[in-house]
């Protein structure tokens, strides 16, 4: 247990040296990470597929502000599905308008939930992004990682239907595949299951953790997880989709381990970020970099023993018979 | 002679503007009522948007529904019912629009007495240690 609380003191402590570093490159591999899948996932327009493209549009969303990288993956899936079809790539923009319109624009601090939820889809831990969001964020988070879900549930149903959307259109077949696109993508039972389950799971894993209760944050994962695998195996099994429980143990397993791991990273630690600031007096320029004092004040620890002696510190002791004849000094009985 | 106390507190005010200077101007600049107003026609607009482009995407998927029944339709009954949900709509997301604003307002204020509180401090250092007040520039 000590070396994991030393562990997570200096991750703490590396993280506050090399901030400057680490959020770049942490930037970078999500947008690398969100733009590999959406070139995998729905790669229709060759242009963009370039893997140099990609990686130069990564390096850039790796300095700039993360709703920057929201608008990109946006443009991308819209361009995407536009060189599928007309109408996939008119919609998934009309979808898009919607989502900022009646959220973004409000809060766009929790935007890359939006483009983690995606992901945690695609590699089948869904039930990662509710828990950590209650855990982390307040409530209000959970809704970009809907919005998130909402698009990765419209881009499978793209995916699913590729066959007939590509197929090149008489005038009269316009309007039908805007109805395909919409009608499926309205009547997609998992998608209102995935969404219900994350708003309910988000906001009790938010109120049991806020709880003042010894480990208030590990009863919260496990209702959180327990709730969402009863939610989703009751869900599927109305929907008639049971084929996916065994993926749903796994993912459930695995999305608990994950949510552990944040819980060790994150319960009562404040990854507080170094400041870099500048102003001016009648004076002078200030270029100041606030390093907050935890990161400094930390200093090697050392145990000393003072129980039990090796023998070398054994060897070294002297009697005080011996001092007494090494210094030529004699009892008086002995003298006499 | 750089003055350290007074660094340290143009540190802190600096980091402050650089965070929640957005938010610092909104509350300074508007009541409470009319910030929330503001937002609550911001959303009205926004809301109204959003809800005219679900409109249209449920009548483009009953395009030849609406188009074959055109003159059996009961327009009345059908504005009205598109008027119902419009109003729904709208009442819950100005709702959450509402809250939003009060929080955000109410934190926002907090945060400004804070920034306030510390510029206070930074204009009496500088009247101590030069006998007049010197402005600071961001």
């Amino acid at each position: 247990m000590t070396f994991l609380l030393e562990l997570k003191e200096k991750l703490r402590s590396f993280y506050g040296k090399y901030e400057v570093y680490l959020l770049p490159v942490i930037k970078f591999l999500l947008a690398a990470g969100v733009f590999w899948m959406i070139r995998q996932k729905i790669g229709y327009m060759e242009r963009l597929n370039s893997v140099s493209l990609l990686l130069i549009l990564s390096l850039a969303c790796a300095i700039l502000p993360i709703a920057i990288m929201l608008l990109a993956a946006g443009v991308l899936i819209t361009l995407h599905c536009y060189a599928l079809s007309m109408q996939a790539g008119v919609i998934m923009f009309v979808l898009f308008a919607i989502m900022y319109l009646l959220y973004f624009r409000y809060a766009s601090r929790y935007a890359y939930n939006a483009l983690l939820a995606p992901i945690a889809c695609s590699v089948g831990i869904p039930y990662v992004m509710p828990v950590a969001n209650g855990l982390l964020q307040p409530p209000v988070s959970v809704i970009p990682t809907i919005c998130g879900m909402i698009t990765y549930y419209f881009l499978n149903g793209i995916m699913a239907n590729e066959t007939s959307l590509s197929t090149v259109e008489e005038d009269e077949e316009l309007i039908r595949k805007f109805q395909e696109i919409i009608k499926q993508f309205a009547g997609n039972r998992e998608m209102y299951l995935s969404v219900a389950l994350l708003a309910a799971t988000a906001i009790i894993v938010y109120v049991i953790r806020r709880l003042s209760v010894d480990y208030s944050w590990t009863i919260a994962i496990v209702l959180g997880m327990l709730m969402q695998f009863l939610g989703y195996f009751i869900g599927y099994m109305e929907i008639g989709m049971s084929s996916r429980t065994s993926a749903l143990v796994i993912g459930c397993l695995i999305s608990t381990v994950i949510l552990f791991l944040i819980q060790f990273l994150f319960f009562s630690l404040d990854y507080m970020r170094t400041e870099r600031v500048q102003f001016e007096d009648d004076e002078y320029y200030y270029y100041v970099k606030a390093v907050p004092k935890s990161y400094v004040a930390t200093r090697e620890k050392k145990v000393k023993k003072i129980s039990s002696r090796n023998k070398r510190e054994r060897d070294d002791d002297v009697s005080r018979e011996e001092l007494m004849s090494d210094m030529d000094i004699y009892m008086d009985d002995e003298e006499d | 002679m750089v003055d350290q106390e007074r660094v340290r507190e143009m540190t802190k005010l600096a980091a402050y503007e650089k965070h929640e200077g957005k938010r610092c101007r909104l509350v300074t600049r508007y009541f409470r009522s009319d910030f929330v107003v503001r937002e609550l026609l911001k959303g009205f607009l926004y809301g109204t948007a959003a809800f005219g482009i679900i409109l249209l995407m449920w009548g483009v998927c009953h395009l030849e529904e609406l188009i074959g029944n055109l003159d059996s339709i009961d327009l009345i009954q059908l504005g009205t019912a598109v008027l119902i949900r419009y109003v729904m709509f709208l009442i819950v997301y100005l709702v959450a629009v509402d809250i939003y604003a009060n929080v955000y307002y109410a934190e926002g204020k907090k945060r400004t007495k804070r920034y306030y509180r510390h510029l206070k401090r930074l204009g009496r250092m500088y009247e101590e240690h030069e006998g007049h007040s010197t402005p600071l520039r961001h």
